[in-house]
């Protein structure tokens, strides 16, 4: 018999994050993964990005709870929405995916995945706004994804402050 | 005051910060201590003293998000920020960085105190500030050549620290106390073993028959074969094995905490050991170590800091060989040239209490057998002498070299002033080719403006030693002819100054006995940490003023007209 808090309860399990200020989420299905990472994670944050506003409508409407909890959008990865969350994901956070609901558009999630990790163009492009020299320093990224490795091997002339640069250097000591 | 310290590296190096943490806690009565480390040793954090607060660096968690091309990039950055800056929101007076890597330096870059000792790598800049020790850690401190001094000692200098009696502190825990407690399988004496190492060139193949050598002929002893969690599979195969042997010792696993570990060695007769943090562990104990040092295990930087341990070394040309590299023979040659038939004896020598200074091996063995030594006064400091000294003199130069040394280093960590840091500098190099230049003489006469007695002492007593090394064979008559040649230098104040003593040398007519050799050397070796510590007193009392000098400027004569090519 389908049991769906067991379900939810398998699926972080599998997930297994760390402690996170912020989680984002990718998919609201029925919700109940997202009331359960809440419980497992008190004190996070957590935004829920989904693809249909009927399924918004319909927990809303029959788990009211869980939207209680969490912040919701179901905007497409725009401008618009880029602005918005950009300033929130200046904390440690981390993106987990609801494979039921990625399944049902896939498009939706790949676009909000691929700028949330920042591991292409575009997503660097939104973390450094309207630094000077971004767009330049841009052009050594045309080929996505983008690794650590080959962000630390353009650092000279990167639009970073010294303390970012800094950051980055002793990240890639790690990788060494 | 609130002292943050930092250390990135291993359990090992860890637990030889702790003659430092205890240290830095004396001489600062109400200072908070904070330790920085990696989050997987955390484990060694109930066994630490003089810690008020611990921070974790999550070098795992990090890389595996790096690594990951799934995971944000900004996550791993968001996380080092959030550290950074609760870090510099604790407002610390002092930041140590005890870690000799890039790592760390740039991390020293990003936090914010009063005062940052240690290596900072700004903007790609490498500064090293505090005490000279610091450079020594990161420009002498490589993996593979010797150093001259140990890790812990390092350490404890770089901190200036009163120069003290000091050893690893580590306190045992109520779990650890009950692990032991529930592994104990009977009441017969014990010895701990510890086979493996996190590294395979670091173990050792001929350990398994050592201890069934040794078990045969003492079925009266348990041994407990000591592992992680990780290597219980292992633990349990050995165990298995030996076991198979009736009417002999007995070998039981010990899976168990460090905190375990450390109460089960508590009470052992020996620990036998590879180079692994456990032979540190024991190191807070007088329990005696045999440590055998293969692969890279660099016993000059990091043996163990013991008053109590045998260390046993292969006499290989690429040993020891760099911490990363596999090893390139088709077999682990090192720890091929130890007797296991040996390495029996010695354990039986040792669980019987025999005098760790008569336990050696033949002088034909390719594998050298060294006692370590702890600093028992001010001005010493950790060593390991080889058993039985092939060559008594050169061992004292060596001795005399290292005190020359930190008695420099030290001294320019207390006056900080450029020419006198350079002049004390060349006098405790083992460079022959700096005494024959033009800037030793220039550098000798500044040393002996400012340190006249010690600068002479120390200098007259290097270059007798020096003369003497090559000669064979370094007999009594070796050791006598350097104590005339000394006292022949040296003017009646000096003379005086160290009449008792000179009187003691000229009085002991040598014979060539092994006793008489070593009583010999003891007494030199007791002088030389008595002139740096009188080169020390006198600093204090100097200050930065310069000093009247009393006694005649030293010219090396013979040095510039005779250069040694050494």
């Amino acid at each position: 018999m389908h049991n769906p808090i067991r379900e939810a309860e398998t699926w972080l399990k599998n997930k297994n994050p760390p402690d996170c200020s912020l989680f984002i989420v990718l998919g609201l299905g029925a919700g109940y993964h997202v009331t359960t990472l809440a419980q497992s994670f008190p004190n996070s944050a957590i935004i829920v990005l989904e693809a249909h506003t009927e399924i918004i409508s319909w927990v809303k409407a029959n788990r009211p709870q869980v939207l209680a909890q969490v912040a919701v959008s179901s905007e497409p990865l725009s401008h618009l929405c880029k602005l918005w969350i950009t300033p929130k994901l200046n904390q440690v956070y981390r993106v987990l995916v609801h494979e039921p609901s990625w399944a049902t558009s896939p498009q939706f999630y790949f676009d909000w995945y691929q700028f949330l990790l920042l591991r292409n163009q575009e997503a660097l492009g939104y973390y450094l706004e309207n630094r000077p020299q971004a767009i330049k320093w841009l052009e050594n990224f045309t080929d996505s994804p983008v690794t650590i490795k080959h962000l630390i091997s353009h650092l000279e002339g990167a639009p970073f402050s010294k303390t970012e640069t800094t950051l980055w250097r002793c990240l890639g000591e790690l990788v060494k | 005051m609130k002292i943050l310290v930092i250390n990135l590296l291993r359990l090992g190096d860890l637990i030889m910060t702790t003659p430092t943490l205890v240290g830095l806690k004396q001489k600062y009565h109400s200072c908070e201590v904070h330790l920085l480390l990696n989050q997987s040793f955390s484990n060694i954090e109930p066994l630490l003293p003089a810690v008020d607060q611990f921070w974790h660096f999550d070098r795992e968690l990090l890389q595996q998000q790096l690594a990951d091309p799934e995971a944000s990039l900004m996550e791993p950055f968001q996380r080092l920020k959030t550290l950074v800056n609760e870090i510099n929101a604790t407002n610390f007076d002092l930041i140590i960085n005890l870690t000799h890597n890039r790592l760390s330096g740039y991390l020293m870059s990003l936090f914010s105190a009063k005062e940052k000792w240690g290596l900072i790598i700004d903007s790609s800049e490498f500064l090293i500030q505090g005490s000279p020790w610091f450079g020594y850690l990161n420009n002498e401190f490589s993996s593979t050549a010797p150093s001259l001094f140990h890790y812990a000692d390092i350490l404890y200098w770089a901190c200036q620290l009163p120069d003290s009696t000091r050893r690893v502190t580590l306190r045992e825990t109520p779990r650890g106390k009950r692990e032991a407690f529930e592994l104990l399988q009977d009441s017969k004496p014990y010895i701990v073993v510890q086979p493996f190492s996190n590294e395979d060139k670091k173990n050792w193949q001929g350990l398994k028959l050592a201890l069934q050598i040794f078990g045969q002929n003492h079925s009266e002893y348990s041994i407990y074969l000591l592992g992680a969690p990780q290597e219980r599979q292992k633990i349990l195969g050995l165990s298995e094995i030996l076991n198979q042997n009736r009417n002999c010792a007995t070998y039981y696993p010990a899976i168990v905490s460090l905190e375990g570990a450390l109460s089960l060695i508590h009470k052992a007769q020996l620990l036998v050991t590879m180079d692994t943090s456990i032979k540190h562990l024991a190191s807070t104990t007088d329990v005696p170590i045999l440590e055998i040092a293969l692969g890279s295990s660099n016993y000059t930087q990091t043996g163990s800091y013991s008053p109590n341990a045998l260390i046993l070394h292969p006499l290989l040309d690429c040993a020891p060989c760099p911490h990363s590299k596999p090893c390139p023979l088709p077999s682990f040659r090192c720890g091929e040239l130890i007797d296991p038939a040996e390495v029996a004896k010695i354990i039986e020598q040792l669980v019987q209490k025999q005098d760790r200074r008569k336990i050696a091996i033949s002088p034909q063995s390719p594998v050298r057998v060294l006692a370590t030594h702890l600093p028992l006064q001010p001005g010493g400091f950790w060593y390991a002498s080889p058993q039985p000294d092939p060559n008594p003199v050169t061992t004292l130069m060596e001795l005399i070299h290292k005190t020359a040394r930190s008695f420099s280093f030290n001294a320019k960590a207390s006056l900080r002033e450029s020419q006198k840091q350079l002049a004390l500098w060349q006098f405790g190099s083992l460079n022959h080719a700096l005494a024959t230049t033009p800037k030793f003489l220039e550098n000798s006469k500044k040393l002996n403006l400012t340190f006249p007695a010690q600068g002479f002492l120390l200098a007259t007593l290097i270059q007798a030693l020096k003369k003497l090394d090559g000669r064979r064979p370094h007999s009594s008559g070796t050791l006598r002819a350097l104590i005339d040649s000394l006292v022949s230098q040296w003017d009646s104040s000096t003379l005086a100054r160290y009449q008792q003593r000179l009187k003691s040398w000229i009085d002991f007519r040598l014979d060539p006995s092994e006793a008489s050799t070593q009583k010999l050397r003891d007494l030199l070796v007791q002088m030389s940490r008595e002139i740096e510590l009188e080169a020390r007193l006198s600093m204090e009392l100097l200050g930065a003023s310069e000093a009247k000098s009393s006694m005649r400027p030293f010219e090396p004569q013979s040095e510039i007209k005779n250069p040694d090519p050494g």
